[in-house]
């Protein structure tokens, strides 16, 4: 639980924030309509704290700390090594139901997409072969007073598949391994298949053994980061780890043919393999050629043949497996040897007869393939050698738009050697540099980028998203894209508007989050909680409120992207009500406000008085922005009601009172004409030269008057004396 | 321009001055006529208002007249006497001789001389009073706007009044550009806020 003592609003910081909106008041010769004015801002900064102290969140993520769903609790300090990963914590579990029942929790590292289809899936799924999860949610830990997603398995009942086959003290029969390894592992990826999901991680330390097999998680990592290379098929071991994406149960057949090879074989037979020289091997000859061509396995034949057929199209499926496993009989034919063109191709002193083994040596030859694809011959060889003219012509395309034959900028050839590969293994990665990806593995090599701070891969990333290398032509047939990766190819013209955009809420966080639905926001604010859901985003920023000081903002790129995700912002928002205040339409504060606003109202409207006290607390000095004194007590008067109310758009209400902001603009404008007016009159009236030619006009004709009065006044009294 | 203007009145007036003296000559001659002896008597009289006339470069002589007009209001009543005497030639020297009749007619110019200084001294202190008092009511005016509106109200009337060249216009009243008025500081847009 959160210390209370530590995280509650300090006095102290009250009152500096006060007597620094007082100072910036009053910059220069204070009127007492100032002071008045900062007094009141200070008041309001007061009250809307006070509400903020006295504020207890009623949405809490957790009850109990350290405990999921108040029945299992997770022993902390008793770490289990074993069902550890990079991207996962393990922990010893009590089950507060059931003393007997023995499990493990998975504590998820929150800088990487949760895999939620997949645990959902599993927590439906009951199979006695599959490891049963349990239960899943956020818990509170209390050792480092975070909020993380924990999910919770039941103890494996065996050992590793590896720890067996290593000890030697097996007695693995094919019967057997058809039996109790090969029929479950295919029930349960024929689940998985209904479910549409796969599970990634099938090897030899994920499958353990005991009286019964049993299939371990497949929720805890990136799908097939911790795959090793031999369990790979011959499309996805060219990626990079984070980069593999979900392409289905394909994958996951071929992983199961290669653990059952792992038995007959034995697992020292692999530990003996050089990879550099497999993997060329595997793309020339095929992988059933190379592992097991020229042994017998009487039973196991066909089932090799089908589920290592490096066509992923052509490769069994789980359904292919029951049915033979049921005893069907299919006759396959040994693969044949991959051999595509009369002639060969030359580069770097070896010859490639088939365009995967070249696309993948280019990969890994990058700088010597800018040049050799300058030479123009590769269009030539997959014209004459493999009659490919269609492709022959969009490489030469490729070329021409990158600088023809002469050598062309960094980017030019690093996007000529990019489209080049991608035209000759379409089924492929698409590779750039070092980087090696699929479309939906673009999201958790990103993610992977922001945990490291990498910006020289966020930097490629941006790169191949502008460049849309994934865009496909008109008309293209997408049957041999899967699902997930197609919908990310579907987002990716945003994604580049989203780039190109600077503004809160877009740039490559909101590329994150937009590639990464289920990615938890990584602001540095929220490194204490665990948000998912636009409703998760309001409920910690309320808690955080609570427990942060006003003087902390919520102003944050990875807040805006996310909440601008959530609600499928398009484009760059403008307060057009508070257009007639510049200041304001263009605050950022206000535009994250205005989004949060948005989740608040898809959300129903809960009341959240931490997050719009704290809210309240930074728009209070954005009231300056109004000129009028009175108003600015009115706009504040309506924000402590806000504040009050827990609805962020009762904030936009009170800035947006369009009486108000008319009243304020109308009546500055007033006001400085009225002010200018007196201006001039007291000019006038201070003219000293003016002041003393209209005193001697006045004086001259009083003096005038009074002269001529003088003597006619005479005139009349001695004409008066004189003859009446 | 405006010296210019004054320096062509003041020649013009100097033209007409060879009608004043041959208008006064007549004058004089009427004066004598009906007057015969006690013409003396009035033309010596006024001989403080020909010195005002003289000192007084003002083209309408405000001055002098004033002071003519309290001089000859010191001089009717003794010519007055005289008529009811008899104009002759001892009585006006008898009343040319009396000291009490220089001091009446001397003092009343001397009087008309206090009224030209003293009228526009107390014209100027009256109206200095006045434009004080309203200029105070008007800096109070502005101290409540400032008050209501925030220090942005003046900066931007000060911007709109220099835009508009108010103070160059002030000192130059004969022609020019037209004076900054009201609604230029209108047509101004309220200041941006920090």
């Amino acid at each position: 639980m959160a210390d209370s003592e530590d995280t509650e609003l300090q006095d102290d910081d009250l009152e500096q924030e006060g007597a620094r909106s007082s100072l910036s008041m009053g910059d220069g010769g204070d009127s007492e309509a100032e002071r008045k004015d900062a007094e009141d801002k200070q008041e309001a900064f007061v009250e809307v704290a006070g509400l903020l102290k006295k504020y207890n969140p009623v949405n809490k993520a957790y009850t109990r700390d350290d405990v999921l769903n108040s029945r299992f609790e997770i022993q902390v300090l008793r770490e289990i090594q074993e069902f550890s990963n990079d991207f996962a914590t393990a922990y010893e579990v009590k089950d507060e139901t059931s003393s007997n029942q023995e499990c493990y929790a998975l504590r998820l590292d929150r800088t990487m997409p949760y895999r939620m289809k997949n645990i959902e899936a599993q927590l439906r799924m009951e199979h006695p072969n599959l490891l049963q999860l349990m239960a899943y949610g956020p818990v509170h830990y209390s050792d480092s007073d975070t909020i993380n997603m924990t999910v919770v398995f039941e103890k494996p009942a065996g050992k590793p598949l590896r720890e067996v086959l290593e000890s030697k003290r097996h007695s693995l029969t094919e019967r057997h391994i058809i039996e109790h390894i090969i029929a479950p592992i295919s029930q349960i990826l024929r689940s998985f298949q209904t479910a549409g999901i796969s599970h990634g991680n099938i090897n030899l330390d994920s499958v353990f053994l005991g009286e019964s097999i049993q299939l371990g998680d497949c929720v805890s990592q990136p799908c097939g980061y911790a795959q090793h290379f031999h369990f790979e098929s011959a499309e996805r071991y060219q990626a990079n780890p984070m980069g593999k994406g979900d392409s289905g149960t394909a994958m996951d057949c071929y992983a199961l043919g290669i653990l059952v090879a792992h038995i007959v074989l034995g697992a020292r037979f692999f530990e003996r393999v050089d990879v550099d020289s497999f993997i060329n091997r595997r793309l020339v000859l095929g992988t059933y050629n190379i592992l097991l061509g020229g042994r017998e396995y009487s039973s196991l034949d066909d089932f090799f043949k089908g589920v290592l057929n490096d066509d992923p199209f052509e490769r069994w499926t789980p359904e292919h497996i029951a049915q033979w496993v049921a005893g069907k009989k299919f006759n396959l034919l040994t693969p044949s040897v991959l051999r595509e063109g009369q002639r060969p191709y030359p580069f770097n002193g070896e010859d490639y007869f088939n365009r995967r083994a070249l696309a993948n040596s280019f990969a890994q030859n990058w700088d010597d393939a800018q040049a050799n694809l300058r030479t123009g011959h590769l269009s030539r060889w997959v014209e004459v050698s493999l009659h490919k003219n269609e492709m022959a012509e969009q490489l030469r395309k490729v070329m021409e738009r990158t600088g023809g034959i002469h050598a062309g900028s960094e980017r030019a050839n690093n996007e000529l050697v990019a489209r080049s590969i991608m035209l000759l293994d379409p089924e492929g990665p698409m590779r750039y540099g070092r980087l090696s990806s699929y479309a939906d593995g673009l999201g958790c090599i990103l993610a992977n980028a922001f945990r490291k701070m990498d910006q020289a891969t966020m930097h490629h990333l941006a790169e191949i998203i502008t460049y849309n290398f994934y865009a496909l032509p008109k008309n293209a047939p997408t049957d041999r894209i899967s699902k997930r990766a197609l919908n990310v190819i579907a987002k990716l013209p945003a994604c580049i508007q989203h780039l190109r955009t600077p503004a809160m809420g877009f740039g490559m966080e909101r590329v994150l989050y937009e590639l990464n639905p289920n990615l938890p926001c990584q602001s540095p604010l929220l490194a204490h909680e665990d948000v998912l859901t636009g409703e998760d985003m309001l409920n910690a920023l309320d808690r955080l409120g609570k427990r942060q000081s006003q003087g902390f903002e919520y102003l944050d790129r990875h807040i805006a992207a996310f909440v601008a995700t959530r609600i499928e912002l398009q484009k760059e928002i403008k307060l057009a009500d508070l257009r007639i205040i510049s200041a304001l339409s263009q605050n950022p504060q206000l535009i994250i406000l205005f989004m949060l606003a948005q989740v608040q109202r898809k959300a129903g409207k809960p009341k959240l008085r931490g997050l719009t006290s704290w809210a309240v607390l930074r728009v209070i000095p954005l009231v300056d922005n109004f000129h009028s004194r009175s108003i600015r007590r009115k706009v504040r008067d309506n924000l402590k009601n806000a504040a009050k109310s827990g609805e962020i758009d009762r904030i936009f209400e009170a800035l947006n009172d369009a009486a108000a902001v008319h009243e304020d603009t109308t009546g500055f404008q007033k006001a400085v004409h009225r002010y200018g007016k007196n201006v001039i009159q007291i000019d006038k009236l201070l003219d000293k030269e003016k002041l003393a030619v209209k005193s001697e006009r006045i004086g001259m004709v009083l003096a005038t008057i009074v002269g001529y009065s003088i003597l006619l006044l005479t005139a009349a009294v001695v004409l008066k004396d004189a003859y009446f | 321009m405006a010296k210019g203007g004054k320096q062509k009145k003041t020649k013009g007036k100097k033209k007409g001055g060879v009608g004043t003296v041959v208008l006064g000559l007549f004058a004089t001659l009427i004066l004598i006529y009906f007057l015969s002896f006690a013409a003396l008597l009035v033309i010596l009289g006024l001989v403080p208002s020909f010195v005002a006339g003289y000192v007084d470069r003002t083209p309408d002589k405000a001055k002098a007249k004033v002071v003519a007009a309290c001089n000859l209001a010191g001089i009717v009543p003794f010519v007055s006497d005289l008529v009811k005497q008899g104009i002759t030639s001892n009585n006006v020297h008898s009343v040319l001789l009396s000291g009490y009749t220089w001091l009446v007619m001397l003092g009343a110019a001397g009087l008309g001389w206090a009224l030209v200084w003293g009228f526009p001294k107390a014209s100027h202190a009256v109206l200095g009073y006045m434009q004080k008092s309203n200029v105070a009511a008007l800096r109070k005016r502005q101290q409540q706007i400032i008050d209501e509106w925030g220090k942005d109200v003046e900066t931007t009337a000060q911007r709109a009044l220099k835009n508009s060249n108010f103070r160059d216009e002030k000192q130059g009243e004969a022609g020019g550009k037209p004076k900054a008025s009201a609604a230029d500081v209108k047509k101004l847009p309220p200041p941006k806020k920090k």
